[in-house]
């Protein structure tokens, strides 16, 4: 569902009541041509003053800090304006989780703000699981409950593919990082949902969790329960709403921005099946929807009306809160969103589900214990030095090709490993040395089912 | 480019156009020439030399494209070429394009030639329409042809499963062949050879002109003088038609190997690459770590770019070798 309307709305209240500014919202479905025409839209000077930016590589809560070292952001807050962003702050809290709504070193800098959390609640992210009703109960299965264990989920792919010889799930793998929409769901049930572990302060993928998860995909597509071929994400949505594949995992967008309105009674969502132990780990929640940056380019005169905007569309009960809400796109950081979020029943589980405790928790943020990895290259350079894309290469060989995933991912993270640790020592005993070491990473007392408490002081 | 080469043999055997002599004539020949060969020059200058030069130059630094050019605080030196270097999936990149290179070379031109031979021989019925067919996926865009083939293989829709289920009772769903694995390396997933396949198949046309103008230019009283002296078809072929088009076919293997050194649109098209980066080529690799990068690495892709530029010129050269010496073996044949 298009979110043009929204965004008109917004704009011609805000006319209405700034009859001397002009406002022009852009909007691009299609986010790798997006991001591909950031960098000439800014090297033309025709970049847009409020732009929307969600890193893609890299630590990804060191959006704020890639976007400073291309030089293309300023503070939200121009030169000169009172503002006190303490106050401002305090108005943005009704949903903002244990994380503050802003942080040095993610979204403030020298005490001036440069974005402001978007949709970053805990219900926001992937890992919800999404079933077909009437293709439950024609296979047989009961349409209102869903797998709760993998065991169970096994059991009804294994029903769903004899009774309707329909391959159980849905799952991308075009371009192979698609494959996030099943391993953030499985994975997080096991440890993290990343491939960084913020216990041992290390990429690794040899986690007991992670290859249970791993194992548990990979059954799933031997035994023929994931729909084959080289899907992308459209092609399994479409498989999913065509039903030609009764479950699927995504994130909290899917009721709002795929199923819509028809979907309300043909879909359930639920927490993602555990595995049958009991859940050992938690989604991961990080600071990382500061998405809507001010261009460092912006003319004086646009500076000072951007912000006026900014404040404007994130007043908590404002009009642009209200319509979004209304019209299930999500959830607002900033906003009560019980209170507007339209009437969709699948986004209200999500919300619920959001709230369980265990299901989504706050990961560390390094960058809170030591400052000064604000300034350091090291975990862009572990992220960048291979490719991004590196992990979720290695499972898709490793599925396709039917061999373990160990033998691909280790050297993946010993590199990725290497880097980090030589950089952070390098930046430590540099001429202007930085207060960083890997155990700025390492949080090993850390609960991977518990939000973690921030005030915790990391080894020194 | 091609056909210049081709047709250009029969005007090489008549020798270069006369150019007037006289000293009015020549200065303004010269003149006209000139005019002439500046909408050439600009062009091969503006976008063959330029972005050659600028691919060198930016491949020495770090440049993610935010300025319109590279800064002088982000060279880098060579540490682009080395870490492409100890790139894994450059290397597999590299080796992909290759095998595509050799096996659509392998499959196309012996096909195209002796559809070509087909083509020409007298008997033949309804020609132009054998030659229309075989000529049009040439004409069609490579994203469409790849979206014929996704539907045509996709392992739960698609036109070859279905086939199977019926007629084999192959379960639908288990035909995968654009993500399935062999373990035949260097040619590990399935998926290259899908690709090669429809590279050749889209590229067949095109070949069997090549080897049809080939075909036509062997003069047709060799053939009759053959027939008189007891020739039959197989050794008219063997003695005549296969040692009079040589020259030429060693044109056209060079240049079919190095067009498909350029393999791009059928790999975007039917896998992206997948699974992983298992079926993934070097000039999308290249495209990867530039435009499709959320933060482009031109530097970088320069480098890559730089390195493949060299790959290519390697072959170009031994091109320009081997076109040489098929020029004078054709010039033994007084042809």
């Amino acid at each position: 569902m298009a979110q043009r309307p929204v965004y008109d709305a917004t704009i011609a209240a805000y006319e209405k009541l700034y009859p001397n500014v002009t406002v022009r919202w852009d909007t691009n479905p299609n986010q790798t041509a997006y991001y591909s025409g950031l960098t000439t839209q800014y090297s033309q000077n025709t970049l847009d003053d409020i732009f929307f930016y969600k890193t893609q590589t890299g630590d990804p809560t060191g959006t704020m800090q890639q976007l400073q070292q291309l030089g293309w952001i300023q503070p939200m807050q121009p030169a000169g304006d009172s503002t006190d962003i303490a106050t401002f702050e305090n108005t943005w809290k009704a949903d903002a989780g244990v994380q503050p709504s802003f942080i040095d070193g993610i979204n403030m800098q020298g005490g001036k703000p440069y974005s402001f959390p978007f949709t970053d609640t805990k219900a926001w992210g992937p890992g919800y699981f999404y079933w077909n009703k009437a293709l439950f109960k024609k296979a047989g299965l009961d349409p209102n409950t869903p797998p709760a264990t993998w065991s169970a989920l096994m059991s009804d792919c294994a029903t769903i593919k004899s009774k309707l010889s329909l391959p159980c799930f849905a799952m991308p793998m075009s371009p192979s990082n698609q494959l996030q929409r099943l391993w953030y769901a499985l994975s997080g049930s096991t440890q993290s949902d990343l491939f960084f572990d913020y216990k041992t302060g290390s990429f690794d993928l040899s986690e007991p969790g992670i290859q249970e998860a791993f194992t548990q995909i990979q059954t799933m597509y031997n035994d023929g329960y994931i729909v084959p071929g080289l899907n992308t994400l459209a092609a399994s949505r479409s498989q999913m709403i065509a039903g030609q594949a009764v479950m699927y995992t995504d994130g909290a967008w899917i009721p709002g921005q795929v199923f819509g309105p028809a979907g309300f009674n043909n879909y359930g969502v639920a927490a993602t099946p555990a595995p049958d132990a009991g859940r050992t780990g938690a989604l991961s929640q990080l600071p990382t929807q500061n998405v809507y940056w001010v261009n460092s380019k912006i003319a004086t005169t646009h500076a000072e009306a951007a912000w006026k905007f900014i404040q404007y569309i994130t007043q908590p009960d404002g009009i642009f809160v209200q319509t979004y809400l209304k019209d299930n796109f999500g959830t607002l950081a900033y906003a009560n969103n019980a209170k507007y979020l339209g009437s969709n029943p699948q986004l209200a589980t999500v919300l619920s589900l959001g709230e369980t405790k265990g299901f989504r928790v706050a990961n560390p943020v390094p960058l809170q214990q030591c400052p000064d990895l604000a300034q350091s290259q090291a975990f862009a350079k572990a992220t960048n030095a291979i490719s991004t894309t590196a992990e979720w290469d290695a499972i898709a060989t490793a599925l396709t090709s039917k061999s373990s995933l160990m033998a691909a991912a280790t050297n993946i993270v010993n590199t990725r490993n290497n880097i980090l640790t030589t950089t952070l020592a390098t930046e430590a005993g540099g001429a202007t040395p930085l207060k960083v070491s890997i155990n700025c990473y390492k949080f090993p007392t850390w609960n991977y089912t518990q939000d973690f408490d921030q005030k915790y002081s990391p080894p020194k | 480019m091609s056909d210049i080469a081709i047709t250009g043999a029969g005007r090489d055997a008549a020798g270069p156009p006369s150019v007037p002599t006289a000293p009015g004539q020549s200065r303004g020949t010269l003149w006209w020439i000139a005019l002439f060969l500046i909408p050439f020059l600009i062009m091969f200058l503006g976008f063959t030399i330029w972005p050659l030069l600028g691919s060198a130059w930016y491949s020495l630094y770090d440049w993610n494209g935010s300025t319109t050019a590279p800064l002088a605080n982000s060279f880098v030196g060579l540490q682009n070429y080395t870490t492409i270097a100890g790139d894994p999936n450059f290397h597999l990149a590299v080796q992909n394009t290759l095998v595509y290179c050799i096996l659509e070379t392998l499959i196309k031109l012996p096909l195209t030639l002796g559809l070509a031979i087909l083509l020409t021989q007298r008997w033949l019925r309804f020609k132009n329409f054998f030659r229309t067919m075989f000529f049009l996926p040439f004409i069609l865009p490579v994203s469409t042809a790849g979206l014929v083939f996704q539907y045509i293989l996709d392992p739960t829709n698609g036109t070859v499963g279905a086939f199977l289920h019926t007629f084999f009772r192959v379960p639908l769903g288990t035909f995968t062949p654009l993500s399935d694995s062999i373990v035949l390396p260097p040619i590990h997933p399935t998926g290259l050879l899908v690709i090669v396949a429809v590279g050749a198949w889209q590229i067949f046309g095109q070949y069997m002109l090549y080897w049809m103008a080939a075909l036509q230019g062997v003069p047709e009283e060799l053939y009759e003088a053959a027939s008189l002296d007891g020739a039959g078809w197989w050794r008219q072929l063997r003695h005549i038609t296969l040692p009079m088009i040589w020259p030429i076919g060693v044109i056209i293997t060079i240049l079919a190997f190095v067009n498909a050194l350029k393999v791009f649109g059928q790999v975007l098209a039917l896998t992206n690459g997948g699974p992983g980066q298992a079926t993934n080529v070097v000039a999308l690799y290249i495209l990867q770590n530039s435009f499709l990068a959320s933060i482009p690495k031109f530097g970088y892709a320069s480098a890559a770019s730089v390195l493949f530029a060299i790959l290519a010129f390697v072959f170009f050269g031994g091109q320009a070798f081997l076109v040489t010496r098929a020029q004078q073996v054709r010039k033994e044949y007084g042809i």
